[in-house]
């Protein structure tokens, strides 16, 4: 057996120089284009509920996945087991699974090419901090839940961090390596009164180090987030119909990523699956939207250095000023709509398949204060906290489920109602957006394509106030 | 490869025991996954994934940590040790954590659980059956089938602890999922068909072609739907799956009632639902995505009633929830997912359903929509979950066909269907006889009494 890897400050890296020798070897089997990508990826786990631990977990993968594309289809192999020998028949195996679908297309793949080594952009590297302070932090969130009400009958917390370390050799000349580091925190409270129950949760995250982390002050947020959970108890059976609704950043950032950003990865369009093709120069929207797709947002939980594929990530521009401008795209789709690649084909891991796939979606704020949207609404419903959303690409419909939301009546924010469902065309509803508010926020979160291959993603974007169709009380 | 993750296995509990791990627990498993995704009616990429790793629990008193990673070489098995030992050391103690699971041979067998014949089964043949569904649901000149996957899985799998335990299973996976979409003078539907079983016999190539081309030319033909209603709404399995899974799936698990954050946490021997509902969790179901002689932790998997007549008859438990209950394992640890076998030893056991069974009826979905006079026929959601604390939903439809007299008569789309599914269940008018194996779910599809539609 060849020994293929290195010991790097006590991490396990496969050589850059065993890569290209896979993606020569491949070469030399007959394929329009190859790739080998190596990922060692590092996660820790810290779970609490009622004030103890429930699990600490730390997971290691290290896998190569390697890619043949020829006459139009891919051929995918990876293994987890790392010498030459299975390498080689990995490679072997993609060029024939390949070889075995027939294509018959010739498509010019231009990758972006970058020789470089880069280190993940943080301050303090999560895996220098003691399990012990981790753990710490977590206790204090969970009992600041239990505190701050008795009615708070369960209290959970998870800590995570994840350090990815990525190499990528394709057949253009690129030979890139680079590292990811993501951290989390999130507290859960359920409280529960006379047969009653609700819950509510506190999310922080990103593409920090632990300085994200020494931001929190766990007994206020652990103190809040059960308040909130508690004060859901007494809130009323929302209203239902087609009203004019305040959503905030989470919520918009719903409606960004799940109806038009789908609909705008570019192998949607061409496929012609998504509702938005062909309608690049058309008005979609009010003048007061504009939403964007940028990789490149320092901390944000969906940002990252490159691909899957290798692109550097990149700002897209989807709608300006209500005109749809354009699509996200993997080296595939670009190479077929002849446009270069945006840096957006990412794979879950080693194991899966690129698709076209956003990392930050969100709208651009405009100049209006929430407190001016809320007093010049005369009926309507301010919808906070996203609980859910799914994608429809091909219908344009939108659907959210929020955690709560308020009443607004004659200006005024008054009744708190408790989760509801937000549905519609995608469409008519930013026509009618007609007031975007100066606050911006992001939220981190996990994004699938369909039902599965889930890569990490922020959503966002301001307070937006649109006519929406609410039911599902 | 039995005596691979053998070895390996036997090799982690000395290291772990010897470096002062009390009770050690380790899961190892090869898995294979094949899939082939077909884009604009064609197969356009094909994979085949091979993994072999190893998941690790060690217990100093009732410190405990977890360390799971992929195995290359013994060099791997030495870090898992060594981190899951540093992690139990620094862990505070877990007041609620007793012992592993205690050995107890498994008796009986479980059948149709994995096929020789699939892990054989070469491209040419998968690419061949795949061509055969997309011709048939193309068969219509508007279909086109835009996105399809067909995957197969293969594991074995090796769950030993320091107590005793020492079990094998090994099993095979086959999930499909294919959408297509038709257009018409400006209009588009898009279908939605998915299939699972341990094998590809039991799946007509042509049947679900059949059926992604009605459900595709179904929505084609669907209205958005106007006005607000309450009505006899019936859900199809392959809806109704997500429903019971974020519901009764949650309210069940002996994790959820000792976290007291079961709806159902005090309803024991209490009725639950309408008299007609009958739910069994069978960890040995002939065929069931999930069946096995044992569960992820070596413990003989069994059969319960968990709803007898509108009763709720019994709660599950993986070995550490049943200590703090008091009470005895179910055989329901689970590491392993229904859509996947990959990398499944990177999970910690999760107490979680084998498979459900739901009792059917005695009334084919053809009779349930005859006996209803103004109503609706569900067949698709956006995604079809409840909130499982409350059960609250408010789901967008996809798919659905208004029932006029007991026919079936205007496609709709674009609206709410909203209720509380623990109400629902509450309220079941009539449950069907034809079953179909959606996820680790065997259910027939169910009319429930009120339900509320709302439109724009």
């Amino acid at each position: 057996m060849i020994s293929l890897l290195q010991i790097y400050e006590g991490r396990v890296f496969i050589l850059l120089d065993t890569l290209e020798k896979l993606v020569d070897y491949m070469r030399k089997l007959g394929v329009d284009f190859c790739d080998a990508r190596f990922e060692q990826r590092e996660n820790l786990q810290i779970l609490t509920t009622n004030g103890n631990i429930r699990a600490i977990s730390r997971n290691v993968r290290s896998g190569v996945s390697i890619r043949a594309f020829l006459n139009g289809h891919w051929g995918y192999a990876s293994s987890t087991e790392l010498s030459w020998e299975t390498l080689k028949s990995a490679a072997e195996k993609a060029v024939k699974i390949v070889k075995s679908t027939k294509g018959t297309e010739k498509i010019e793949l231009n990758s972006v090419v970058v020789e470089k080594k880069y280190k993940p952009p943080i301050k303090i590297n999560p895996q220098e901090i003691s399990l012990e302070e981790k753990i710490n932090l977590l206790l204090e969130l969970d009992k600041a839940q239990r505190k701050a009400d008795e009615r708070v009958v369960n209290s959970n917390t998870r800590y995570s961090d994840s350090c990815i370390n990525f190499t990528v050799v394709n057949s253009e000349g690129s030979k890139i390596e680079w590292g990811e580091i993501r951290i989390g925190v999130v507290a859960m409270p359920v409280a529960f009164e006379a047969g009653k129950m609700q819950s509510s949760y506190f999310v922080k995250s990103g593409t920090r180090g632990y300085e994200l982390v020494k931001e929190i002050d766990p007994n206020v947020e652990g103190e809040n987030v059960a308040k909130e959970a508690v004060e859901l108890l007494s809130a009323e059976k929302p209203p239902g119909g087609y009203l004019t609704v305040i959503i905030d950043p989470d919520v918009a950032g719903l409606l960004a990523h799940e109806v038009m950003g789908h609909a705008s990865e570019a192998d949607e369009i061409v496929k012609k699956r998504s509702f938005l093709t062909g309608v690049v120069g058309k008005k979609v929207g009010s003048e007061l939207v504009t939403m964007v797709d940028d990789g490149t947002i320092p901390g944000a939980y969906g940002t990252i250095l490159f691909d899957s594929e290798g692109t550097p990530s990149s700002r897209t521009i989807i709608i300006e000023n209500g005109v749809y401008k354009g699509y996200m795209h993997n080296l595939e789709t670009a190479a077929t709509m002849n446009v270069k690649p945006t840096g957006n084909g990412r794979a879950q891991d080693y194991n899966r398949r690129v698709w076209v796939r956003m990392t930050n979606t969100f709208f651009e704020k405009g100049d209006w204060d929430l407190e001016e949207m809320i007093s010049e609404t005369k009926e309507g419903l301010l919808a906070v906290k996203a609980l859910s959303g799914m994608e429809d690409p091909v219908g344009g419909g939108f659907e959210a489920r929020v955690l709560k939301g308020y009443i607004i009546e004659n200006g005024e924010k008054r009744k708190l109602v408790r989760s509801f469902t937000l549905t519609g065309k995608a469409l008519d509803i930013l026509k009618t957006v007609d007031a975007v508010s100066k606050d911006f926020t992001l939220h981190g979160g996990n994004c699938g394509k369909g039902e599965e291959d889930f890569v990490p993603v922020s959503t966002g974007g301001p307070y937006m106030r649109a006519k929406i169709l609410v039911g599902g009380g | 490869m039995l005596e691979k993750l053998t070895k390996i296995s036997i090799q982690a509990i000395r290291m772990a025991s010897k470096q002062g791990a009390d009770q050690v627990e380790v899961f190892t498993a090869y898995t294979r996954t094949r899939n082939i995704y077909v884009e604009n009616s064609v197969p356009h990429l094909s994979t085949n994934n091979v993994s072999i790793g190893l998941g690790l629990k060690c217990a100093i008193g009732k410190h405990v940590g977890f360390a799971a990673s992929t195995i290359f070489s013994d060099k791997d098995v030495e870090k898992v040790v060594d981190e899951c030992i540093s992690i139990a050391k620094v862990s505070p103690e877990d007041p609620n954590f007793e012992a592993l699971p205690v050995p107890r041979k498994p008796s009986g067998t479980v059948e149709n659980v994995y096929d020789e014949e699939l892990v054989e089964t070469e491209e040419r043949e998968l690419l061949k059956v795949v061509n055969q569904l997309v011709k048939t649901a193309e068969s219509k000149v508007n279909v086109k089938v835009l996105n399809g996957l067909l995957r197969i899985g293969e594991f074995t799998f090796h769950v030993a602890n320091s107590l005793g335990v020492d079990q094998s299973h090994k099993g095979t996976l086959v999930f499909l999922h294919f959408s297509a979409k038709a257009s018409e003078n400006g209009r588009v539907g898009e279908g939605v068909e998915k299939a699972y079983s341990t094998t590809l016999k039991n799946l007509d190539f042509e049947k679900i072609g059949n059926e992604l081309q009605r459900k595709t030319l179904t929505t084609l033909r669907a209205e958005s739907y106007k006005g607000k209603e309450e009505m006899p709404v019936i859900i199809v399995p392959v809806e109704l799956q997500g429903l019971f899974e974020s519901t009764v799936a949650f309210a069940i698990s002996g994790e959820h009632v000792n976290k007291q954050r079961s709806p159902w946490k005090d309803k024991l021997n209490n009725e639950v639902a309408s008299k007609t509902l009958t739910v069994i969790d069978d960890g040995r179901m002939p065929g069931g995505i999930l069946s096995a002689l044992i569960d992820d932790e070596g413990v003989p998997t069994a059969t319960k009633k968990i709803i007898e007549n509108g009763i709720l008859k019994n709660f599950i438990y993986d070995t550490y929830n049943a200590y703090i209950a008091d009470t005895e394992s179910t055989g329901n640890g689970y590491r392993r997912l229904t859509r996947t076998v990959e990398e499944i030893f990177m999970r910690p056991v999760n107490c979680a359903v084998s498979n459900i069974a739901i009792k059917p009826g005695n009334k084919s979905l053809e009779r349930m929509i005859s006996e209803i006079d103004r109503g609706c026929l569900i067949e698709k959601f956006a995604a079809p979950f409840a909130d499982p604390f409350t059960g609250t939903f408010g789901l967008e439809v996809r798919s659905a066909t208004l029932i006029e007299n007991g026919s079936l008569e205007k496609p709709i789309k674009h609206a709410l269907l909203s209720g509380n599914f623990y109400e629902a269940l509450k309220n079941i008018l009539m449950i069907g006889r034809e079953q179909e194996l959606i996820e680790n779910m065997k259910l027939p599809p169910i009319a429930f009494e009120k339900l509320e539609l709302i439109g724009q």
